[in-house]
């Protein structure tokens, strides 16, 4: 059974549709990338997948338990503090002892390249730095299915390929992300494609 | 102007002297209006945090009374508070009428407004991913009340210190249900309130500028307890 099955998935606002992902089926482990253009629903359904958006008509079934699902903004949400006490966050709220956290939480820093900052405060950041912060904070409590809005957008060469590096070494995590350019060689992923909501309600015959 | 500078060298002189019926409106008004302050923190903070989260009807409602009641004159509290607390008023038997106790209680009605209001407007400006990065990352309830409190700590602090500045220098609660006996009622307001009505204007401005190296010392302390210069 996949992990993921969406059917005829569709999310309207007011009136407009947004979202409209006619069929995507994710397998347990895979490596999904939703590629699109800008404005065709990508977030939109991150968000339902994520459980965010729950008002939505269609099917979407999902295995995976909310608390084992992690969520990663385009651009990310850092809380006020350091980065371990970001990427220590979510350890801490599965109630996970404080010396294990830490031990944990120093094993992403270093995968991420990101040990020397563990004491910096986020505010200092720059945004390539942010998203290394949030990514480790994500993996760090192992969630089951990791759901990533533009990765790699405005990320340069060598953090792409190190993202991708450790997104690759991954091995029960399943990885949905959305991208808007076309992926790096870095990066390995099935890619479905996801198209403006108008160009899949409109049938031919109704445009002659 | 010669007073002006009369009353800065006497309050300077009072503090160094340890004049003790200023030392004691000085501290007098400083434990009342740190307990009601302190009273009001721990029902106003998490009162304006649950309204700026919760999806209850009515909770505009709720929050429009808040914002009107920050308006309150503090004459009407001391008046409110005078007739409950007078011989024939409902709590009269409890006998706080000319107390500390009793300005407490007034100071705490003033401040829980003006600190559920502006706590409600801290959280409620928050970023929505604050709380979506939380529930992604596993926060409970709780954790996720915690983490929405500290990020909204600047103006959480601010409320707070807000409502300390409209206790400490409040007139019209303490002269009316404590009457500013001395050495028991008197605070450094109404003790500036007589000592102007007597004509001695550096006395009173004495008492001023006690007032205001207190307010700097509590908004010092309260902003480094708050690692405020942190982000």
């Amino acid at each position: 059974m996949p992990q993921i099955e969406i059917e005829d998935l569709k999310v309207t606002k007011g009136k407009k549709l947004i979202c409209h992902m006619p069929q995507m089926s994710v397998e347990s482990g895979e490596q999904v990338a939703i590629f699109g253009a800008n404005g065709v629903g990508k977030t939109t359904l991150m968000l339902v997948l994520a459980g965010f958006e729950r008002d939505h008509q269609g099917a979407c079934n999902i295995s995976t338990a909310l608390r084992s699902r992690s969520f990663m903004h385009q651009t990310p949400y850092l809380f006020r503090g350091t980065v371990l006490h970001n990427v220590m966050y979510g350890l801490r709220s599965h109630g996970i002892d404080s010396t294990k956290c830490r031990r944990i939480a120093d094993e992403w820093l270093d995968r991420f390249a990101i040990a020397d900052i563990a004491q910096a405060r986020c505010a200092n950041l720059s945004g390539g730095e942010r998203k290394r912060v949030a990514l480790a904070r994500a993996l760090a409590m192992s969630p089951q299915l990791l759901l990533l809005d533009e990765p790699f957008a405005e990320v340069d060469e060598a953090g792409v390929s190190l993202m991708s590096e450790v997104l690759s070494d991954l091995q029960s995590t399943t990885v949905v992300f959305t991208s808007a350019t076309p992926l790096s060689s870095d990066v390995r992923a099935r890619v479905v494609e996801m198209k403006t909501p108008a160009d899949t309600t409109s049938s031919p015959v109704e445009c002659l | 102007m010669q007073y002006l500078s009369d009353g800065l060298g006497e309050a300077m002189g009072y503090l160094l002297r340890m004049e003790p019926s200023v030392i004691s409106a000085a501290f007098r008004s400083l434990w009342i209006s740190s307990l009601a302050v302190l009273f009001a923190t721990l029902c106003g903070v998490p009162l304006g945090s649950w309204l700026a989260r919760a999806s209850i009807p009515g909770r505009w409602l709720l929050v429009f009374a808040l914002r009107v009641a920050m308006a309150f004159p503090t004459v009407f509290l001391g008046l409110v508070c005078f007739a409950i607390f007078s011989r024939r008023g409902p709590l009269g038997a409890l006998e706080l009428l000319y107390t500390p106790w009793v300005i407490v209680i007034g100071e705490f009605v003033l401040a829980v407004p003006i600190i559920a209001s502006l706590t409600h407007g801290a959280v409620f400006s928050l970023d929505s991913r604050v709380h979506e990065t939380a529930v992604t990352l596993g926060a409970g309830p709780i954790r996720r009340w915690f983490t929405y409190i500290s990020e909204a700590r600047t103006g959480i602090t601010l409320a707070v210190l807000t409502a300390f500045a409209r206790c400490i220098t409040e007139l019209g609660i303490a002269m009316m249900v404590g009457g500013n006996i001395q050495g028991r009622t008197r605070t450094l307001a109404t003790a500036t309130a007589m000592e102007t009505d007597k004509g001695a204007f550096a006395q009173g401005l004495a008492m001023g500028f006690i007032m205001l190296t207190i307010a700097l010392l509590v908004t010092a302390i309260i902003g480094w307890l708050n690692h405020e210069n942190e982000v």
